[in-house]
């Protein structure tokens, strides 16, 4: 008899919570952030029922994670369960995922272009037409597939220790300054959509030759941006070309000696491309979570956690970066990647590896 | 009750036997078992590499079938050179580890050096550090030029110092990570070395020295080339070393062009498998030459009474010995817990001068206290310390399975089996993942996504590791201690479980703390298999490294020491406490 | 069972044991068919209520002495006071009833013998097994566990097979002995018989240290008796199972203990021969002896060396004591 009125009290206080939950959750106004309504209350009711989202990430988890917070805050009703890896891990997961017809994914982020091109072919990515969508740019977005969920610049950094007066850089040019030989960071075409990128822009404003006065500085290939950020904050290397979210990572939140250059020419800017997955378990909470992702609030949370850089014009620099359009982002629209794709990682490897 | 009637038969009625269980449900189990977690994986691998389309979840098109994979491994113009390093490297550091090795093994278990228990205890602490956060403990310390020891060093004014970026460097490390499994090999054989035959050759008139090299040395040779074996595969695939400290150095690896392979977009995952069977065809290899060098000598000395070891008594010179042996254990096992232990309580780790290093100003415990907060860290460590639980338990019943079916039967195939058990350390743990991804994925029960998947990728990765712990001992095991209770009316299972398991509890709890900081300590296995839910403590370490928080990275690595610290220590106490009451 | 080590003594123990499966034919205790390779019968070894003592004694060293001797019984779930009771009678019949508690690995290897032989019959099984039991011991421990054996057996009236390749040790233990050799039975009988009849050379040579050598046989049966002569001139007057056809070459086999040396001739048949070496023994003196230019053994007993090297002497070989084994034609 005792036993059985315990089940039941623990029975209803679990009901309470749940339905607590619930009623916390599906307050309709949530879904206004910051004046931009980021879906029905449909949509919400429906999130709250699936209770979850699995959000694929190409970025860190731990970053993730806090990010995901403010997302949680707003919509306790759904939990994200984080799951970060490098993008061609990633690719591969989803792929034999989908293969096996065991879908995991609801919402996935990474880093390259043209892996996303194959998911759409291949009929494994689901329409999706955010509320923000206007405020991405076109080169930002595939409309009613993919979103530039977030971003990051390649620009060259030094060591403020070691490079001094009139050794410092101003510019991508001064890379190949001969006092930096054997001291500069750098890295192959191989390492992904990111590095790719790069050595687009570098090849489309300075041409092939600048790669091989880059060769000859004999740089040290790092096949990660956080080595060549370490390598350089701790004074091994001078100078060296990394990701603004790595390089911020070590200026801002651990003091390293760093100093990022805002060249004239600009810097490439990077999509981590999000979009939504067909067939998935929870497809109103992804669509919920990609949509306040795209928020200026969502953006807000990626850029001030990460330092990372967003494709919306109306999203505040992390503080300690500049603004966006100071950096004069440049970047090539999904189609011209797709169609440059091969030849130039072709063309760079022939030079550079 | 007359005599017969007791004696006839222990189990009244038909019963099933040991013997037709064991043929009828056990062997095919058995088989089975062997066959998914172990071959089909790797056989997805080696058929990855041979087809233009990955494999996944078991879809294979078989008009797909190419040789290109690895024509294009090979006609990288870098491959040769990334092969000579990676060759290089591996058998400079082999040797290496085997002379640190032998020569700690040997003070510890034939000398009178002073402080040789203490020895014993400290030289396998190194495994207790991730070579990933090995790696970077040394980065710390010996990076040429804000390491802490040529800061030090030069702040005396001297020019120079020491630079880890560099193949010297990277095999310096390669031998303190690795001369352990050295270590621990070979005092095991020494322990179980007939000393009669030492004094034998020194009643002879043989010197010491001539004693060591002539008679100790090529009685533990087979444990000795075994273990060396164990090291060199394990160093032609470590991955964590060389991406931390080769790069920089402009020295190319294969274990880093993997990773670059399968990591970075596009994943070239089916000339990553290429690369991966041709480190399964070297290890393969290499395991062969090993048994025809150890089957060619008979080694019956090594037997299982226990004669008491044979103790060089040395004079002054053994506090010479000792002072050596203290020197190495400081350098591989305080320096780099020191480095660790700064780097987790200094405000920033970007100094270049002495006094910046040494300034005590910003010296904090917040990022332990970040740590403690974090619920990822609290939840990653029971999730690792369930997956340790899982791997021990499963693994050391198939272990001994395994072991027992090798040394203990006539089984036909078991020495397919012998091999079949070796094969996982040779595929690198960077594409092992990938092969239980697409292998076990469609098995439907439900794996995918649970701790359980990652439980079972350890247990077939650490097969080979686990399976020779306890083999080792069960060989021991006098086949009449096992007959003598079959014959007094013991059946299969009763003689397992009261004769043949209690002996061989040294070897089975070696397995099992081996298995443990093994499955603590495992990175690249777990990057295809877990989820948010079943996230492990190394891979929150990876993502730290990766995203550039190095103290935290620090931070995480000294939980993980203390925890792995922690299970050896209670290990050592335990086997010590099973030995003493055996 | 008796024979040099690799005559398959050791496997046939275990065949009968259950620790190993034959390829054929079959196995019977007791009129019970323990293996039968038509019926496909196998029984396994802990069904077949054998007791076994093994060579190495293999008494498991996790456990006491009491719960090595206690082990058959709680395979049988036998009740515990009974296990008490049973395991005390056991070990008070190998005399180490003060030993019960003590760590077996602390044991002496004479004591762990006894351990292993309680262990082996404390269950009462229908059959006890012994491997080369003894041949760990020292000289002196091993007489003495001999005679203990022998009265422990005859005493508990078990039915036991030994297996060794000491002849000395078969001869004083077993009402019969097996001798094999290559894998096969070459000889089942009485020690007697076997010392007093072999039936083939090898027999001879293997339990004894018998003086043998070749002959021709040269006359027919007289008296049950034949004479054969050496190539070397010997002219011997033997027995055989058998008349030997006159022809025959036949290996003549004579135990020294059976010969006697005397300083005088004794009859006709005494030969007169020179000592060409002597060894005191204590016990008994074994002699040299120079016989138409072949030596020839002959053991005295008693305590007093008659004879010196050199010497000369009578040999008397008793009427009978020569023994015939025709050669075979492909030994």
């Amino acid at each position: 008899m005792k036993l059985r009125s315990w089940i039941g009290l623990g029975l209803s206080a679990a009901l309470l919570a749940t339905s607590s939950q619930v009623v916390l959750a599906q307050n309709a106004d949530a879904l206004n952030v910051e004046g931009e309504q980021i879906g029905t209350p449909e949509l919400l009711a429906a999130a709250c029922k699936e209770g979850q989202v699995v959000y694929y990430t190409g970025q860190s988890d731990a970053d993730e994670r806090a990010i995901v917070k403010t997302f949680e805050a707003r919509f306790p009703c759904v939990k994200v369960s984080v799951v970060s890896a490098a993008t061609g891990r990633l690719y591969e997961r989803v792929q034999t995922e989908a293969q096996a017809n065991q879908r995991y994914v609801d919402v996935l982020m990474f880093s390259d272009e043209v892996l996303a091109a194959k998911l759409i072919e291949a009929g494994f990515v689901e329409d999706w037409m955010p509320p923000s969508d206007a405020a991405y740019g076109d080169t930002y977005k595939v409309k009613g597939k993919w979103y530039a969920g977030s971003g990051q610049v390649m620009y060259p950094v030094y060591n403020k220790n070691l490079v001094q007066g009139d050794d410092i850089p101003k510019g991508w040019k001064d890379l190949a300054n001969p006092k930096f030989k054997g001291k500069f960071g750098f890295f192959p075409i191989s390492v992904g959509g990111t590095s790719w990128m790069t050595y687009a822009f570098l090849i489309d404003r300075f041409g092939e030759d600048f790669l091989k006065e880059l060769k000859a500085q004999q740089p040290k290939m790092f096949t990660t941006y956080n080595t060549v950020m370490l390598n350089l904050a701790r004074g091994e290397s001078e100078i060296g070309v990394s990701s603004s979210v790595n390089e911020y990572v070590v200026r801002v939140k651990q003091n390293a000696p760093v100093v990022p250059v805002h060249p004239e020419e600009g810097v490439p800017f990077i999509k981590m491309v999000m979009m939504q997955m067909k067939g998935a378990k929870n497809p109103n909470a992804g669509e919920l979570f990609g949509n306040w992702y795209l928020s200026k609030e969502g953006q807000t949370s990626v850029v001030n956690v990460r330092g990372a850089t967003s494709a919306r014009l109306d999203v505040d620099a992390a503080p300690g970066n500049p603004p966006l359009a100071d950096l004069k982002p440049w970047a090539l629209s999904n189609k011209e990647m797709v169609e440059q794709y091969e030849a130039l990682i072709k063309k760079v490897e022939a030079i550079i590896i | 009750m007359t005599a017969t009637d007791i004696a006839g038969s222990p189990r009244e009625g038909w019963r099933p036997t040991g013997r037709t269980i064991a043929q009828w449900v056990f062997f095919p189990l058995f088989f089975l078992t062997l066959l998914t977690l172990i071959l089909l994986p790797v056989l997805i691998l080696v058929l990855g590499s041979f087809l233009s389309e990955p494999p996944r979840a078991l879809q294979i098109d078989l008009g797909g079938l190419t040789l290109n994979n690895y024509r294009e491994v090979i006609a990288d113009p870098e491959f040769l050179l990334m092969l000579a390093n990676t060759v290089k490297a591996a058998v400079m550091g082999t040797l290496g580890a085997v002379f640190v090795g032998i020569v700690l093994a040997w003070m510890v278990s034939r000398t009178n050096v002073p402080g040789r228990k203490f020895i014993e205890y400290s030289a396998v602490l190194p495994m207790m550090m991730p070579p990933l956060v090995g790696a970077f403990a040394w980065d710390i310390l010996g990076s040429p030029q804000s390491g802490i020891l040529n800061i030090l060093y030069r702040s005396t004014g001297l020019e120079g110092g020491i630079n880890l970026y560099s193949m010297a460097g990277i095999c310096f490390v390669f031998i303190i990570y690795y001369s352990p499994y050295v270590f621990l090999f070979t005092t095991a054989a020494l322990k179980n070395a007939d000393a009669s035959l030492e004094e034998a050759a020194a009643m002879c008139g043989a010197g010491r020295l001539r004693v060591v090299l002539q008679i100790t040395l090529p009685l533990v040779l087979p444990a000795i080339l075994s273990a060396a074996l164990m090291v060199l595969v394990l160093l032609i695939e470590i991955f964590a070393i060389p991406a931390v400290l080769a790069e920089t150095a402009h020295i190319k690896f294969i274990s880093v062009q993997i990773w670059k392979m399968i990591g970075f977009a596009p994943p070239k995952v089916n000339q990553a498998s290429a690369l991966g069977v041709m480190l399964i065809t070297i290890t393969i290899v290499l395991v062969m030459v090993q048994h025809k060098l150890t089957s060619k000598q008979s080694f019956v000395t090594v037997s299982g009474k226990g004669s008491r070891p044979r103790v060089m008594e040395f004079g002054g010179i053994r506090w010479l010995f000792s002072g050596i042996a203290f020197t190495y254990l400081m350098i591989a096992v305080i320096l780099p817990y020191f480095a660790l232990l700064f780097i987790s309580t200094k405000g920033s780790l970007f100094f270049s001068t002495a006094s910046q290093m040494l300034d005590t100003s910003d010296l904090t415990l917040d990022y332990f206290r970040e740590a403690m907060r974090d619920p990822i860290i609290t939840h990653s460590l029971i999730n690792t310390l369930l997956v340790c639980a899982g791997t021990v338990v499963i693994g050391v019943v198939l272990y001994f399975a395994i072991a027992y079916v090798v040394h203990k039967t006539a089984l036909r195939g078991r020495r397919l089996i012998d091999i079949i058990s070796v094969i996982p350390i040779a595929v690198p743990g960077l594409i092992i993942g990938l092969g239980y991804l697409w292998s076990w994925i469609s098995i439907p029960i439900g794996l995918y996504g649970t701790l359980m998947i990652i439980i079972l990728a350890y247990v077939s990765q650490f097969t080979p590791q686990g399976s020779r712990a306890i083999g080792g001992s069960l060989i021991q095991i006098h086949k009449e201690l096992e007959e003598s209770s079959r014959m007094c009316g013991g059946g299969f299972f009763y003689t397992m479980r009261r004769v043949v398991i209690p002996l061989c509890m040294p070897g089975i709890f070696a397995a099992m703390v081996l298995l443990l900081v093994l499955s603590f300590r495992e990175l690249a296995t777990a990057l295809f298999l877990y989820t948010a839910k079943t996230q492990v403590f190394s891979l929150v370490m990876l993502d730290m490294w990766l995203r550039g928080s190095t103290n935290y990275v620090a931070v995480l690595a000294i939980f993980q020491v203390s925890v792995l610290l922690v299970i050896y220590i209670a290990g050592s106490i335990l086997r010590q406490r099973s030995d003493r009451s055996a | 069972m008796l024979g040099p080590s690799g005559c398959g003594k050791t496997t046939s123990l275990r065949l009968i044991a259950g620790l190993e499966k034959p390829d054929g034919g079959s196995i019977t205790i007791n009129g019970q068919d323990i293996y039968d390779a038509r019926t496909r019968t196998f029984v396994p070894p802990e069904s077949r209520g054998i007791g076994m003592m093994f060579q190495s004694y293999a008494i498991w060293p996790h456990m006491t002495v009491f719960e090595n001797v206690a082990y058959p019984l709680r395979v049988r779930r036998v009740r515990r006071a009974e296990i008490a009771e049973r395991v005390r009678a056991a070990l008070g019949i190998v005399g180490l009833e003060s030993q019960m508690e003590r760590p077996a690995t602390l044991l002496s290897g004479g004591q762990m013998q006894r351990v292993a032989l309680a262990r082996a019959i404390v269950f009462e099984p229908q059959l006890l097994l012994f491997d080369e039991p003894l041949s760990n011991l020292d000289l002196k421990l091993r007489e003495r566990l001999r005679l203990e054996l022998k009265d422990l057996v005859s005493r508990t009236g078990l039915t036991s097979i030994y297996v060794t390749h000491d002849q000395l040790e078969a001869t004083e233990l077993a009402d019969r002995i097996v001798v094999m050799n290559g894998g096969h039975v070459v000889q089942i009988g009485t020690p007697e018989e076997l010392y007093r009849a072999p039936r083939t050379r090898f027999v001879a040579e293997f339990i004894s240290s018998a003086n043998i050598f070749k002959a021709t046989v040269d006359s027919a049966r007289a008296d049950g008796m034949q004479r054969a002569t050496t190539a070397g001139g010997r002219v011997i007057r033997g027995v055989a199972d058998a008349e030997i056809a006159s022809g025959r070459e036949v290996d003549v086999v004579i135990h020294p203990e059976d010969c006697l040396l005397t300083q005088d001739a004794r009859d006709d048949d005494s030969i007169s021969v020179v000592i060409s070496e002597a060894r005191y023994q204590g016990t008994a003196t074994r002699y040299t002896v120079d016989w138409g230019g072949a030596p020839f053994e002959v053991a005295m007993q008693g305590t007093k060396s008659h004879f010196a090297k050199g010497g000369s002497a009578f040999l008397c070989i008793p009427k009978s004591r020569a023994r015939y084994i025709p050669v075979e034609a492909s030994a």
